[in-house]
């Protein structure tokens, strides 16, 4: 009995099988892995370029200059080739398409299973079975179905025996659809980050502070006021940051609140409490306790009778006129100032002449207070503001649907994995031959011996 | 009423208990049997301590000996589970040597973590207990014959807890930062790791890597990730980039 071979994989006519095979094979995932590892380890090692610098090439240009790392010196050549912003660059978009398209086709393959010489390691067997051909068929089925494996009989038009009968063993259940999943779930999550990335970018971030309006976007008939902020904690390390608001909507006003890490979400619009940072109020009256404006120095702003102003990173100091005196006040905000005794957060103000710029008076301030100037009052109360981020995200729920599939789909193809065999069977005079071919991580697993026993119960020789 | 920690130290003491009286009891005619039921019970125990321990503590498991101990507790107790067994002693030793890295590991992290947290969120923290616990997973690995029967589903469950670790991460990033995943170098870290294993289970399953390189290649990148990230970040200057403002 000569062994029975499947369609050759390297013949012309069947080129197009050998591509459909190679490109839809698990094994393409390694290719994948392994280039979204060295991706990862690049990005790891290299800097990246913020996306919102990405869009100014002066920006860029800056940062060139300003970064401090070992590969400095080699940073524009590392830039030119889009090493420093991988994620944003061509080569990123072609490795989506890629994992696309694989993914696309890999999916296609187990959703219709064919039999196809598999490629990778095989091992392959061979049996006599000495029963009729029926007999042998229905016993095939019967040991395959036994195994947890779906029988399906197949039809090779380049078969080089048309005698031969081709069967595919398939897996059900779990151990099929939990492939499925994996892929849909990767695939459905891919396809909303790539989507969401071109038409939804992230919503602004902005400085709030308390009194202050925030509009949502999409919503004109709605927006949020900023009550009360409430920073529970010592003062070197914040243990719980809490904000106040109402929501005004259609004329209803109804309270939130807002902490850092737990959103809060308004029809397709999230809200998140990023950051927050130290600002003051101030105001000032006179001796007849007339109030007087308040005006920063720097930007563009009118005279307020209360005057809210914020420290961040960037800027530390904050230079303040009062209207109809000839004052400044310079004031200059310290995370903590051990060289004055206040551990905690403290305010240095300085208050200058505005013509001459001497210095009149100074204080120090650890906490809300008033300071007198000639005859007139200053109050100074401390307070905080919070980076608020307003992004609408419609669809938000097909990603996190897209996460639960596919870790369901990953628990599947783990603790349940695919188990597949093909088998060829030839008739002849002295009795059925039977061909298996299986993949050699399975020819020593327990179902592959189950079945093997079953098989050896009527078959009668072995090679 | 108890403290956070005190609780996790009773959870995982009953389990070194169960674990210890199992092994005494295994040569006993009617008990024996019920010994590997005895180790699985404290394998939970020990679990339960962790979970209780990261759900209830609000700061990250990184820089706090509460988390800490939570779980090198339950690498110890896993130890203790798989030492009676001669064949697997190696792996006891392995795992052993896994903890004591472990507290090595949380000294540079306590110093930089906390921040990065703001406060502690239970699901940003997560990564930590996942990874914390895949690499045992892989460090026992390192040590067991891949034809043995334990370690196909230990480099699943290894795996599987990298995917939930990440998968924890980008619901924690989400909540707080509005996004994701923001491609930061811990970020890539994570990543590179998890990818590194997945490479190394297909690479096993489909081409039989797993004699070779299943272990190695999914534990040096989760050893990477957890200890050596935050020094390469630091030493490239990139935690200043990224870091500064959170």
């Amino acid at each position: 009995m000569a062994t029975v071979q499947p369609p050759q994989r390297f013949a012309l006519a069947n080129w197009g099988s050998f591509i459909w095979q190679t490109l839809s094979a698990p094994a393409q995932a390694l290719w994948l892995l392994a280039l979204a590892s060295i991706g990862c380890l690049l990005m790891g090692l290299i800097p990246q370029i913020p996306l919102e610098m990405l869009r100014d090439p002066t920006l860029v240009d800056l940062w060139l200059v300003s970064i401090k790392s070992p590969w400095s010196g080699a940073i524009a050549t590392l830039h030119s080739i889009g090493l420093t912003h991988l994620i944003h660059s061509r080569l990123f978009y072609i490795y989506c398409a890629l994992v696309a398209v694989l993914l696309l086709l890999y999916l296609v393959r187990l959703l219709i299973p064919r039999w196809a010489h598999p490629l990778g390691e095989l091992t392959t067997e061979q049996w006599r079975l000495s029963c009729s051909h029926s007999d042998t068929l229905d016993h095939l089925e019967r040991s395959t179905a036994l195994v947890g494996l779906r029988v399906l009989y197949r039809r090779l038009p380049h078969a080089p025996d048309a005698n031969t009968t081709y069967i595919q063993g398939i897996s059900r259940g779990g151990r099929r659809w939990g492939s499925v999943l994996l892929v849909f779930g990767l695939m459905s999550m891919l396809a909303t980050g790539i989507f969401t990335s071109w038409n939804n970018p992230p919503g602004k971030v902005v400085a709030v502070l308390p009194g202050d309006t925030l509009p949502l976007p999409g919503k004109p008939g709605t927006q949020l006021q900023l009550i009360k902020l409430s920073v529970l904690g010592d003062n070197n390390q914040v243990t719980r940051l809490i904000s106040d608001w109402t929501m005004t909507e259609n004329q209803l006003t109804s309270h939130l609140s807002f902490l850092p890490g737990r959103p809060v979400l308004i029809g397709e619009t999230g809200i998140y409490l990023l950051n927050y940072g130290p600002a003051v109020h101030l105001s000032a009256s006179d001796s007849n306790n007339q109030i007087l404006p308040l005006q920063p120095v720097l930007g563009a702003s009118t005279p307020q009778d209360t005057l809210r102003l914020r420290f961040d990173r960037d800027q530390q100091e904050q230079l303040v006129a009062l209207q109809d005196s000839s004052i400044l006040l310079r004031l200059i905000h310290y995370p903590s100032l051990p060289a004055q005794g206040i551990t905690g957060r403290a305010l240095h103000i300085q208050v200058l002449r505005s013509n001459t710029g001497d210095l009149l008076q100074q204080a120090y301030l650890d906490r809300s207070g008033s300071l007198i100037i000639q005859d007139i009052k200053v109050n100074i109360a401390f307070d905080y503001y919070v980076m608020v981020q307003v992004q609408n995200e419609p669809w938000l729920w097909l990603v996190i649907l897209g996460g639960l599939v596919t870790l369901i789909g990953l628990i599947c193809s783990l603790f349940l994995p695919k188990r597949e065999l093909w088998l060829a069977l030839t008739p002849s005079p002295s009795g059925t031959w039977c061909q298996v071919w299986v993949a050699r991580s399975d020819s020593q697993a327990s179902w592959m011996q189950t079945w093997r026993a079953m098989i050896h119960e009527v078959a009668d020789v072995q090679p | 009423m108890f403290s956070l920690e005190l609780g996790v130290l009773c959870s995982l003491s009953l389990a070194a208990v169960i674990v210890l009286a199992s092994g005494t009891l295994y040569s006993h005619p009617r008990f024996g049997a019920y010994c590997h039921w005895l180790r699985i019970a404290s394998a939970l125990i020990a679990s339960a301590g962790l979970v209780w321990q990261a759900i209830t503590d609000q700061s990250s498991l990184y820089g706090r000996w509460g988390g800490a101990s939570a779980v090198v507790g339950f690498g110890l107790v896993w130890a203790l589970c798989i030492w009676p067994n001669p064949n697997k002693r190696v792996t006891g030793a392995a795992s052993v040597l896994a903890a004591l890295l472990l507290i090595a590991g949380w000294l540079p992290a306590a110093s930089g973590w906390p921040r990065v947290f703001l406060g502690g969120w239970f699901w940003l923290a997560q990564i930590a207990t996942a990874m914390g616990v895949s690499f045992w997973c892989y460090a026992a690995c390192m040590l067991i014959d891949p034809k043995q029967e334990p370690f196909k589903p230990i480099v699943n469950w290894a795996l599987l807890l990298q995917i939930v670790g990440i998968f924890a991460l980008a619901i924690g990033a989400q909540r707080t930062w509005g996004r994701a995943l923001s491609w930061d170098p811990v970020e890539c870290w994570w990543l590179f790791a998890a990818a590194m294993s997945a490479l190394a289970l297909c690479g096993g399953r489909q081409q039989n890597w797993r004699n070779r390189l299943v272990a190695p290649l999914g534990l040096v990148p989760a050893l990477l990730g957890w200890f050596g990230s935050w020094f390469i970040i630091q030493a490239l200057h990139l935690a200043s980039l990224y870091l500064a403002g959170a």
